[in-house]
């Protein structure tokens, strides 16, 4: 399911360095779940873009608890370190390739608990590959935080009816070729 | 310290209107993120368009644009930064819009060597008008139109881009947003005309394109130390290689010399009533 190839992690010697990227994983994933709600709203699905917009609210928190946290001077540096310092893929961004118009909120639940996975897994490895206790400890909570997350999602999902089978049917489809 | 730019700065209040899944969506949010990068002033980045679903993208980037003709992104790109070199100026669309249409203004825009930054999100086909082949289609997609496939070369862009003198050519992929967030960032610092082909998939009318996010090779071209080894990458290598091929050295061109400027003046001049 987690199929996208990533980087390495990313070097992480300083609690700057820690911040930063937990900053930036949260951050692209609120991105990625608004532009979500967008889209579903420009094609008048306006259960999922409310169902987006409150995932994308989840992770915005936890983006602004963190840059609270910033000293300023950490905050303006973070969008001008390499994209790609990061990982290849963000791992928080959700895989955009599987919206539709006529998605249900079964979907954009497993959609955004598979972009909570990716999220722990990241903070899980890095808190392992951590230098120091301040550090391992500090990882160890953005962790948790996700957990929580990925908890509430699931058991949202476990509520949440079952898309019928016929749930993409359009009655005038694009005209697909081939 | 002043707060930095974030990449949601750059996106303008107008929401993009793609089908869901698609994916430029990505490119744009690679395109605010290598904006951040560089920390560039929105007043003085132009992002010029001709026509399609790609074309669509300077109206939801928050900086000057212009959504011009059909094909035409790139004259309109060229003339802008001659005129006012000052600012960042990028050309997108897609690979009818870019290589068909204005396929000429391609092969010139090579030549000419301006420093300007031209996206090209390839998805293969022509998605605005419903799925019709495109130069980049492979001779055997089956459409409406062509329903045993064009039996039609598919035009290899970047070899083209690269034997026509651009400075800087890469393949990128539309599902990898921090390595294209690189990867546009390096192509507006580098001097000269730059291109990168963008891999970014119509989910609507190839479907089959969602394969791309586990096909795409990341990072497999590399620049190359001389143009014929950059050609072989991108003519014998996997169609699915991303990455960086050529990084040239050509002086960019700016415009004609100030001193014919002034000679053209006197002409005139000469002429006048």
């Amino acid at each position: 399911m987690t199929e996208r190839v990533t980087r390495p992690l990313p070097h992480v010697e300083t609690m700057e360095d820690l911040l930063t990227a937990a900053c930036l994983v949260e951050e692209a994933a609120a991105e990625c779940l608004q532009s979500l709600c967008e889209q579903m709203e420009v094609h008048h699905n306006p259960r999922m873009s409310a169902l987006f917009t409150r995932l994308a609210d989840m992770r915005a928190s936890h983006a602004a608890r963190i840059l609270a946290e910033m000293e300023p001077h950490w905050r303006a540096q973070r969008y001008r370190r390499d994209p790609r310092w990061l990982a290849d893929a963000c791992p928080g961004v959700a895989d955009m390739d599987e919206a539709h118009y006529l998605m249900q909120p079964a979907h954009g639940l497993q959609l955004a608990a598979r972009s909570a996975r990716r999220i722990h897994d990241f903070f899980s490895a890095l808190a392992a590959a951590m230098p120091d206790a301040a550090l391992e400890q500090r990882a160890v909570e953005l962790k948790a935080q996700v957990a929580a997350d990925l908890r509430a999602i699931e058991e949202e999902l476990a509520r949440t009816q079952s898309p019928r089978e016929d749930w993409s049917h359009d009655d005038d489809p694009p005209v697909i070729q081939a | 310290m002043s707060e930095a730019r974030k990449p949601s700065d750059y996106k303008s209040a107008i929401k993009p209107i793609w089908c869901p899944g698609c994916g430029d969506y990505g490119v744009l949010s690679a395109i605010t993120r290598a904006f951040a990068l560089l920390q560039l002033a929105p007043e003085e980045i132009a992002v010029i368009s001709g026509i399609g679903c790609a074309a669509r993208i300077p109206a939801y980037i928050g900086a000057y644009g212009f959504h011009g003709l059909h094909g035409r992104a790139l004259p309109m790109a060229t003339g802008l930064k001659l005129a006012r070199p000052e600012l960042t100026v990028l050309a997108a669309g897609g690979d009818g819009d870019i290589y068909s249409i204005g396929g000429n203004h391609f092969l010139h825009a090579c030549r000419r060597n301006v420093d300007i930054t031209l996206l090209v999100m390839d998805n293969r086909i022509y998605g605005m008008t419903k799925g019709q082949p495109s130069p980049t289609t492979e001779p055997d997609f089956s459409t409406h139109l062509y329903p045993a496939g064009t039996h039609l070369q598919p035009l290899n862009a970047m070899a083209i881009a690269l034997i026509a003198g651009a400075n800087y050519v890469a393949r990128a992929f539309s599902g990898d947003p921090n390595g294209l967030a690189a990867e546009i960032a390096q192509a507006i610092r580098h001097p000269g005309f730059s291109v990168i082909e963008i891999l970014s998939p119509c989910v609507t009318f190839r479907p089959g394109q969602k394969a791309w996010k586990r096909q795409v090779q990341r990072g497999a071209l590399t620049p190359a130390a001389t143009l014929p080894e950059a050609l072989a990458a991108v003519t014998t290598g996997p169609q699915l290689a991303t990455g960086v091929v050529w990084k040239g050295d050509r002086p960019p061109y700016a415009g004609p010399d100030p001193a014919a400027g002034k000679k053209l003046q006197d002409l005139l001049e000469g002429f006048a009533p």
